[in-house]
């Protein structure tokens, strides 16, 4: 009887609270009926062994399922995972992308401050993902407990239908945005537009100093001139970000994309003269010193140097558009 | 394995006469599954369960109930449908194979 007893104990410590006594007597019972009535130590024996491992019975008894997040769950989980990834990693790479330069302190290496970007973004990344799989996954595992079937079942979708098909439109390749080049671009959009309301502060002659440092000396523009024109380059920013989400969303280059594209470069070869175009847009201390480096001798000389040379600069500028323009239609035509 | 125990339930029975019963018509349930099936087939209502404490050791008797009978007969005309099925399959096989 002692033996039984024990047994009984292992299977029902294994239980919630109000199960026990029930099955305590249930289990009695039938291991009673299961041996003579003058029963002997091995017949207790046999009767156990045909039972089972408590822990294994106990487990049949238990209501609760014995894994985190079952079948009925398992795809709203991963999609919603990779939701919550891919959001959490895009908008940690650009707050602490804006953070870094923002922060970008003077007399620093520059390269240095890339690298400690780059650390920063990938140890970040690495945290930012462990915290959102552990706290979906929290979520999901509740979720699992405390619903039942019927609930579960409404949260997958809807069942399949030939229908669904319609919303499917096939891409082919060539004419495909990927999702990594949208990426991308979101992030060069966010660091120049960073570096444009900072760029009197980081953009320059930078000299070294002592102790390896560099050291600031002369910005390459004069930040009052550079930000006059800050309403019209607010405006380009936003109309970028609007265009890379529409291209996001919509997938594939079309028409109206390569239209949209062709006006962005125009609008912004525009603001780019405009601003070349400015009187006192660049620090003459700037000039100054890169006329010393190529030995121009006299100041017209120098000037007239410097205006070739960002006149090249903005040609360059215009050719890349061009191109850029002749891609996007040329992928739509495909 | 359910549509068995189902079977055997329309007089009420305790856990280890079910056992003999399925035992006597050639199926060895492990016990360990058996008494939790119960439990889970009582708490989907398809049993009932009483305590009958008059003989010597209180004993749990399961019975269908209404609803559980009703669904032991959907069960068993599925069973007997698909069965039926197969077994024809099965002889078309047989003859093709002979032939």
């Amino acid at each position: 009887m002692e033996q039984i007893n024990l047994y009984i104990h292992e299977v029902t410590r294994r239980l919630p609270e109000k199960l026990r006594t029930d099955i305590e007597m249930e289990l009695q019972s039938t291991i009673l009926d299961m041996m003579p009535d003058d029963y002997t130590a091995s017949d207790v024996d046999a009767a156990l062994t045909k039972l089972g491992n408590p822990a294994k019975l106990a487990d049949q008894y238990r209501e609760q399922p014995n894994y985190l997040i079952g079948p009925l769950l398992f795809d709203s989980y991963m999609t919603i995972l990779k939701m919550a990834v891919s959001i959490a990693i895009l908008v940690h790479v650009i707050v602490l992308t804006i953070q870094q330069i923002t922060l970008f302190p003077a007399n620093t290496y520059f390269i240095e401050n890339g690298i400690e970007l780059v650390i920063n973004l990938i140890g970040g990344s690495v945290e930012v993902l462990s915290q959102v799989f552990l706290w979906v996954t929290i979520i999901f595992v509740i979720i699992e407990r405390v619903t039942d079937d019927g609930a579960k079942k409404s949260m997958q979708s809807k069942p399949w239908t030939p229908n669904d098909l319609k919303h499917i439109v096939p891409v082919e390749k060539k004419k495909r945005i990927a999702k990594s080049e949208v990426f991308f671009a979101l992030f060069w959009v966010i660091i120049w537009a960073t570096f444009y309301f900072k760029a009197s502060d980081l953009i320059g002659i930078y000299e070294k100093a002592t102790h390896d440092k560099l050291q600031f000396i002369a910005p390459l523009f004069n930040r009052d001139v550079l930000l006059t024109l800050w309403p019209v380059v607010g405006a380009l920013i936003l109309f970028e970000i609007g265009l890379i989400l529409y291209k996001w969303v919509i997938g594939k280059w079309t028409y109206k994309i390569a239209v949209w594209n062709m006006i962005y470069h125009i609008a912004l070869i525009i603001v780019t003269i405009l601003f070349v175009k400015q009187t006192g847009l660049f620090n003459v201390e700037f000039i100054r010193y890169t006329g010393e480096v190529f030995n121009v001798a006299s100041d017209t000389a120098l000037l007239n140097w410097w205006n070739n040379t960002v006149w090249a600069f903005v040609v360059l500028f215009i050719i890349i558009s061009v191109i850029d323009i002749f891609n996007g239609f040329r992928k739509a035509k495909m | 394995m359910t549509l068995a125990v189902l079977s055997q339930l329309r007089e009420p029975q305790y856990g280890y006469s079910l056992v003999q019963l399925l035992e006597m018509s050639g199926i060895t349930i492990d016990q360990s599954t058996l008494y939790p099936l119960l439990r889970r087939l009582e708490k989907q209502e398809l049993l009932t369960s009483s305590w009958d404490t008059t003989e010597s050791r209180p004993r749990k008797y399961y019975v269908l109930s209404d609803y559980g009978k009703t669904v032991f007969d959907a069960l068993k005309a599925e069973w007997e449908k698909t069965s039926s099925e197969l077994a024809l399959l099965l002889k078309g096989a047989e003859k093709d194979g002979t032939n």
